[in-house]
């Protein structure tokens, strides 16, 4: 009984002061580290608001779903300083604070602070009629001055931006009144209007924004003034970020007074947070899998999907060892199932492509039948360039070499590994044996670019990227993207054909040329479309209106509402 | 005893010298190159040129053993350099992240404090009874459960189920819960059986024996000789153990999504940030040795036959 009644009074004792110590320590340390966060990253003027703001913004969070006014949004990485001029922050984070000339919807250009345009007959004038009445977040107006000053501002630092044709061709800038803007060129720019739709570094900044000395691309800002939809008001690097409704914004306001993205780089513990409250919403592309898309939509939130323009596409070494055969390449296209693949591995929210380019790029979509899944003709192709079956293999080999090919992936991108494991069970049914090596990013793009490689998973860039910054990446020598259609028999012409394609500037001739880059790429058997990366968004069962088709990279969160 | 913390102290600085050169060597071993992630990193064209321009920027032009006696000059300065990608000194960077991670590791000390004297006293003092039994029983299952598994199911329960706590944060105390108990859980499980076994292997010496034949009672034979003698494999493991927990905290900051040093630490090697991995290796080296320095302090506090050197007890 002694014995029992000591035992327990020693260990209360023990966990009593233990729990004292170790708790206390840990708050205040807490305590500590936040307030040494908050002064460290804190930027430009957010950082003073900061304490006076967060209080309302709080309580309102906390007043329940009938006045919550807080939309609270899962961010997979951290937002970034919010550098217009740099491509350091995250793109839907840029895309709520600033904005362009003009703007890219399913693929198609549409105004944004220019209301509209005209480009001369010989392709070297764009005059932009700016919409009047614009106003920064700070008050300030929105002119084509601190437009040109924007435009001059990014040219300086034109090195930095190698997908930019259009900086290299820009002349001169000018402004004869206060709404208009005319950009001249040394030469014809056909990627010019896309440069415009980017999330960065052509958008605009407030005066209040620019560095007192240099270039906001050297020296930040010192403010993020925008004329976008909201404003940020307080940012905790790798926490979170807040920001306000933009009153000034000249188009229709959110619904939300505030909008909260939340760091969360795992997307289970996304969801998971979804689930408990802790965040309304919830977009991406490439992380949230099927199952978790259905399972969260049967549990009665909200979903939403919308195609984008990047096609996630095998893409094949046309200057490899064996993949460098026309047969071989060929042979891959007819036996890859891609309906199955997009069922399998998508439960078909991905769908099957047809080519390269999405359908919504212009001038690409050029009336090409693609391969279509046939074993049979995959095994002819390999018969007649001598590729056969040795023995009792289940590997085909020619002239003692086996038919084994490298998929090469980048280890960060997990639905690449899945994907290749589908090639591979549907490749060894015709006798090609796919062998799948994951690399750290930085080696796949090395061995991508030494050509190193069989076959490689990749998802074109997509979006204001199509077609011309791609089209130039692909004719640049020493480019990735070069690299893959090395042994391609006409690429010299090929190249030719889409460095024209930039400065074309008659309409008839670069649909030719583009019907004459689209057969080749079909004809060589170059890439190998697998499936359209769709946007996925899972949100509040009592919200709604989320609209995804402004573009693969942003988060538009203007439009959603408490259903009524 | 100062003589002794001297003496610890200056075994420390040969030992940092040689983590400091193997890190700055060993990364720079690691396939890809800084300066081409750091082109790709802001889309800027490859060209010989570009490249060139970008190493010498980031100094990497020259060999390797002049730009190692360059970064030590400067460390001995208590610079360590400036992150490649977003151009902020690495100490401050390294800086904002430790001081989260540490919390994370301090909170996770004291659940492993905590618990694992409870159970382990408990465990010795019903050894082989079903208290015991029950509690090897947990000890065993929770050094074998991964934490990613551990931290959802946890979730699971304390979020979603009982909606008492946060699924993800880092501002308030209540976040701090899970990710602390979730990394603290298998070094619990590792210290009750380690306090339980010490704890019966010293009951059983002679020494207490005869104390309770001196007429020690039963409590201060447990006080006085039981107790301090059982803490002692503790505090030395513990020492070890810490900087484990420190740098072992990358899933669970990533379930958590806590902004700690784990995440920054792989992006830092994604991106091939040579100042940002040799910064973070350096801190994680100066932590473990501080740590193992500390648990050696309190063993030789303990145990005065430690801190007065070999032979000195006779």
């Amino acid at each position: 009984m002694k014995r029992k009644a000591f035992s327990i009074a020693l260990i209360v004792i023990m966990l009593l002061s233990v729990t004292a110590c170790g708790g206390k320590k840990a708050e205040e340390t807490a305590a500590k580290t936040s307030a040494a966060a908050d002064t460290e990253t804190g930027i430009g003027q957010a950082e003073e608001t900061k304490s006076q703001e967060t209080g309302p913004a709080k309580t309102n969070e906390e007043a329940g779903h009938g006045e919550k006014d807080t939309l609270v949004v899962r961010a997979a990485k951290d937002v970034g300083d919010l550098n217009p001029h740099t491509m350091k922050s995250q793109m839907f984070a840029q895309d709520w604070v600033y904005e362009s000339l003009v703007a890219m919807k399913n693929g198609e250009i549409v105004p944004e602070l220019a209301e509209n345009w005209e480009i001369s007959d010989d392709g070297k004038t764009y005059t932009f009629h700016l919409r009047s009445g614009v106003k920064f977040s700070d008050g300030s107006a929105f002119d084509s001055q601190i437009a040109k000053k924007n435009i001059e501002a990014v040219m300086r630092h034109a090195d930095g931006y190698s997908f930019l044709q259009s900086l290299n061709a820009i002349s001169s800038i000018e402004t004869p009144d206060a709404e208009t803007l005319v950009l001249n060129l040394t030469e014809p720019c056909n990627s010019l209007l896309n440069d415009f739709t980017f999330s960065r570094p052509l958008v605009m900044l407030g005066e209040a924004g620019f560095p007192a000395e240099g270039d906001p691309y050297d020296n930040g800002t010192t403010s993020p003034v925008g004329t976008g939809m909201w404003v940020l008001k307080e940012y905790v690097a790798d926490q979170y970020a807040l920001f306000e409704r933009n009153e000034n914004y000249w188009g229709k306001k959110p619904s939300f007074q505030y909008l909260r993205a939340v760091v969360i780089p795992d997307v289970n513990t996304a969801a998971t947070a979804l689930k408990a409250g802790e965040i309304d919403l919830m977009v991406d592309s490439t992380q949230i899998t099927a199952e978790m898309f259905k399972e969260m939509e049967a549990a009665g939130f909200h979903t939403a999907q919308a195609p984008t323009t990047s096609i996630s596409n095998l893409n094949i070494n046309t200057g490899g060892e064996i993949t460098g055969e026309l047969n071989v390449r060929l042979a891959m296209e007819y036996a890859t199932d891609k309906e199955a693949l997009s069922e399998g591995m998508f439960g078909g929210l991905q769908p099957p492509a047809t080519a390269y380019f999405s359908t919504d790029v212009p001038y690409t979509d050029t009336g090409i039948e693609p391969y279509t899944y046939d074993k049979e003709k995959a095994n002819r192709l390999l018969e007649e360039s001598g590729w056969v079956y040795e023995g009792n293999d289940t590997v085909r080999s020619k002239d003692g070499k086996k038919l084994e090919i490298d998929l090469i992936y980048d280890s960060s991108v997990t639905k690449d590994m899945d994907i290749g494991l589908i090639l591979q069970s549907q490749y060894a049914e015709v006798g090609i044996q796919l062998n799948i090596v994951p690399q750290d990013s930085q080696v796949y793009r090395q061995n991508w670019a030494a050509g190193e490689f069989g076959v490689l998973i990749y998802s074109s860039w997509g979006g204001s990227y199509e077609p011309y910054a791609t089209l130039a990446a692909m004719a640049a020598d020493g480019d990735k993207f070069h690299t893959v259609q090395k042994g391609m028999s006409n690429k010299a012409e090929l190249d030719r054909v889409m460095l024209d394609c930039l400065s074309q500037t008659d309409e008839a001739k670069l649909q030719e040329n583009f019907d004459y880059i689209m057969k080749s790429f079909h004809d060589e058997a170059v890439y190998v479309p697998l499936t359209v990366t769709t946007k996925l968004g899972i949100y509040r069962g009592d919200m709604t209106g989320l609209d995804l088709s402004s573009g693969q990279d942003s988060i538009d969160v203007g439009s959603v509402t408490w259903e009524e | 005893m100062i003589r002794y913390l001297c003496r610890q102290l200056l075994g420390l600085l040969p030992l940092l010298f040689l983590v400091s050169a193997a890190a700055f060597f060993l990364i720079r071993l690691l396939p890809g190159d800084p300066a081409t992630a750091y082109l790709n990193s802001i889309n800027a064209p490859l060209t010989e040129e570009s490249l060139k321009e970008v190493r010498e920027e980031l100094g990497l032009d020259e060999p390797v053993p002049v730009q190692y006696g360059k970064w030590l000059k400067q460390v001995l300065k208590g610079d360590l350099g400036y992150s490649y990608q977003t151009k902020r000194p690495v100490r401050e960077e390294l800086g904002t992240d430790l001081a989260y991670t540490a919390v994370l590791a301090l909170a996770a000390l004291a659940w492993v404090f905590v618990l694992s004297a409870l159970f382990g006293i408990l465990s010795a003092f019903f050894a082989g009874r079903l208290p015991d039994r029950l509690i090897r029983g947990l000890t065993f299952l929770g050094s074998a459960m991964p934490k990613f598994w551990l931290g959802f199911l946890l979730v699971l329960l304390f979020s979603l189920r009982w909606r008492i706590l946060p699924v993800q944060g880092a501002g308030e105390f209540k976040c701090l819960i899970l990710p602390s108990f979730t990394l603290a859980c298998s070094y619990i499980a590792t210290y009750t059986k380690l306090l339980r076994n010490s704890i019966l292997e010293i009951w059983n010496k002679p020494y207490v024996a005869y104390a309770r034949v001196r007429g020690f009672s039963r409590r201060q034979a447990v006080f006085r000789h039981v107790i301090p003698n059982a803490l002692l494999p503790v505090f030395t493991t513990l020492g070890l153990h810490f900087g484990g927990i420190l740098s072992g905290a990358v899933i669970v900051e990533n379930v958590f999504s806590w902004p700690g040093l784990g995440r920054m630490c792989v992006s830092a090697v994604a991106a091939r940030n040579y100042p940002m991995i040799q910064g973070y290796i350096l801190l994680m080296a100066a932590v473990f040795v501080i740590a193992n320095l500390l648990s050696d302090v309190a063993c030789a506090v303990l145990n005065p036959k430690l801190r007065l050197g070999p032979g000195a007890w006779k």
